[in-house]
């Protein structure tokens, strides 16, 4: 089965074994967008990498520094503690980036299931505010290289924080519940996704698989909760999780999720203390120790993960990516099973797959 | 399948989104000036002139679906903005701020930049890139090189309508396809180029620069100078 997704444009197809309109076996094709990401961090040096995460999924940029840059300064120790301020930042931008990312994916979902355009559309003008945002404080709206070790690349500009707070007040709940409104009763959409992929929570966990993909299955983890990393641990927030795991919860739990994001920025953005934002002299050669780490991050799509090995020299000497992307694909086959070929385009879309996350 | 109220109040919402829209537009004015942006009826069709673009603003208060019709509106471009990089040189004595340090290059991630050092014709190494190369299309606008360049030579450039016929000569920059004035960067970066932290910056470089290029130079004016009463005599 051909790409069909708009974000699987001729680098992602599946193999799949049909019963008439029955699905009875599906492979995952993948590998056409391989661009040796991981041999890549090790020819690099530690910095040198940062901007290569942002191309791992294109829509979480800003996620994908804070896990990396969480691994490398795991390694260095007290020295690369962020300031403050930084932390704050840091937080703001992972949580602005979940909303723009489950905005995206909401978005999108409706696409697979048929419904071009308008949902799409109202969903991505909240991204592009978000977006405009990035664009402000980092200068890249999707490739944003924002996180340094030890801090970030530059302090947000004036004016920033004031539009920020503004969208984040009040703004988003409204838009997220005008969302809701708009999708989660419709009739259609129910009987679309109702009863469809259904994903167990046995099933899920055995699989590995993370993010709204775990919890719609009802299980409560959550890196930001599991294993609190920055400052998440001064936060309140809930950990929303779906009932049965079908296609209609992985769906409602990211709107759920988005009203999460909003409560976490809001406390941020009150809170936000002034101060400096990086910890040390900003340094192209960064004095890394030999040792390994593992820094990971709950990312909108699950935990992404990034493991570090370094042998004391400029380089990693070996570092490897634990994408959500990817692994969530590995009980795409379980979901799709007995459901007919219309269900599995949706079923992959409430996967959120970015492909440069899954071939690296 | 039923069709009942939550179909309804879907198209509830993208009704009122669809007024929304259109009376914004009213509301501000914008319903009949977009594109050339005058009072006349006849600018409705015309095309505003290159730089006379209407900017749109999206802020929190933004309403109605808002599409910016690139290119007769534009959005706002951000002082951090970063595209491709380019180098500066100072109007006041134009020389190049870069001294060839190398730095860039061996900060740059997809590893695009490469330069030659010039030389005096003594032969000693003269602070200045004799030529410098970035290539275009490797370039992954990360602004690494920006951000580390201890001269504050080489700046990212906020054009990005860059559509081109040929990709293969053209997208290799050399010198001077790079080369832009300081008097560029400071209107596209006002507030980095007015900012403390750059305004000290550019008294410490041009200091030392000044003294290493008075250095290297100053070895070739004293040979010279030693070598021609020696001409003479011959």
């Amino acid at each position: 089965m051909g790409p069909q997704h708009p974000s699987t444009h001729g680098v992602f197809r599946m193999n799949v074994r049909v019963d008439g309109e029955t699905i009875v076996g599906l492979k995952p094709v993948m590998g056409y967008l391989h661009r040796n990401h991981e041999k890549i961090g090790e020819r690099n040096t530690f910095l040198m990498n940062m901007p290569f995460t942002d191309r791992l999924d294109y829509l979480t940029s800003m996620g994908n520094n804070f896990g990396y840059a969480l691994a490398v300064e795991q390694l260095m120790g007290d020295e690369a503690k962020p300031p403050e301020r930084a932390e704050y930042i840091r937080v703001i931008m992972a949580e602005l980036t979940r909303v723009a990312s489950h905005m995206w994916s909401v978005g999108f979902l409706l696409n697979d299931l048929g419904a071009f355009f308008t949902p799409a559309l109202y969903a991505i003008e909240e991204r592009e505010l978000i977006l405009d945002l990035f664009e402000w404080a980092s200068g890249s709206r999707m490739m944003c290289n924002y996180f340094r070790f030890g801090g970030l690349a530059a302090d947000l500009p004036p004016g920033w924080i004031e539009r920020c707070r503004a969208i984040v007040e009040d703004r988003i709940d409204r838009r997220i519940d005008e969302l809701d409104r708009y999708l989660s009763g419709n009739e259609i959409l129910l009987d679309r996704t109702k009863g469809v992929g259904i994903l167990s929570p046995e099933d899920a966990v055995n699989y590995s698989t993370s993010g709204p993909v775990l919890r719609a299955s009802n299980v409560p983890y959550d890196v930001r909760r599991a294993a609190p990393y920055g400052i998440y641990d001064r936060f309140e927030f809930a950990i929303p999780t779906g009932r049965r795991g079908d296609l209609y919860d992985r769906y409602y739990i990211r709107i759920l999720e988005m009203r999460e994001s909003v409560k976490i920025l809001k406390q941020a953005v009150r809170q936000i203390p002034e101060g400096p934002i990086m910890a040390g002299k900003k340094s192209y050669q960064i004095k890394v120790p030999a040792g390994e780490a593992y820094g990971r991050v709950e990312n909108p799509k699950g935990e992404l993960g990034f493991y570090v090995v370094s042998d004391g020299t400029s380089t990693a000497y070996r570092y490897h990516v634990r994408s959500p992307s990817f692994i969530n694909l590995t009980a795409l086959e379980r979901m799709c099973l007995g459901h007919t070929i219309a269900d599995v385009v949706g079923i992959l879309g409430s996967l959120d797959i970015v492909l440069g996350e899954v071939d690296r | 399948m039923s069709i009942g109220q939550g179909v309804l109040r879907g198209h509830w919402v993208t009704l009122s989104r669809f007024i929304l829209t259109f009376t914004r537009d009213f509301r501000d004015g914008f319903a009949f000036k977009r594109r050339a942006g005058g009072s006349l009826l006849v600018d409705f069709f015309q095309a505003p002139a290159r730089g006379e673009e209407r900017v749109v603003r999206q802020d929190a208060a933004t309403d109605g679906l808002f599409t910016v019709e690139y290119p007769e509106e534009r959005l706002p471009v951000y002082e951090r903005f970063r595209m491709l990089p380019v180098l500066v040189y100072d109007d006041e004595d134009g020389n190049v701020r870069c001294t060839s340090c190398n730095i860039c290059a061996k900060v740059c991630p997809p590893q695009c930049i490469w330069m030659s050092q010039a030389k005096s014709p003594k032969g000693t190494v003269v602070p200045l890139p004799e030529d410098f190369f970035i290539d275009m299309d490797v370039c992954m606008n990360c602004g690494l090189c920006a951000e580390y360049c201890p001269f504050d030579a080489i700046k990212m450039d906020q054009n990005f309508e860059l559509a081109n016929y040929e990709r293969h000569q053209t997208h290799i920059f050399s010198l001077q396809d790079l080369l832009v004035s300081s008097a560029y960067y400071s209107k596209t970066h006002p507030e980095a180029w007015s900012g403390a932290e750059e305004t000290a910056e550019r008294a410490k470089v041009a200091k030392k620069k000044d003294q290493r290029l008075q250095k290297a130079l100053g070895g070739v004016a004293r040979t010279a100078a030693k070598a021609s009463p020696q001409a003479v005599e011959a």
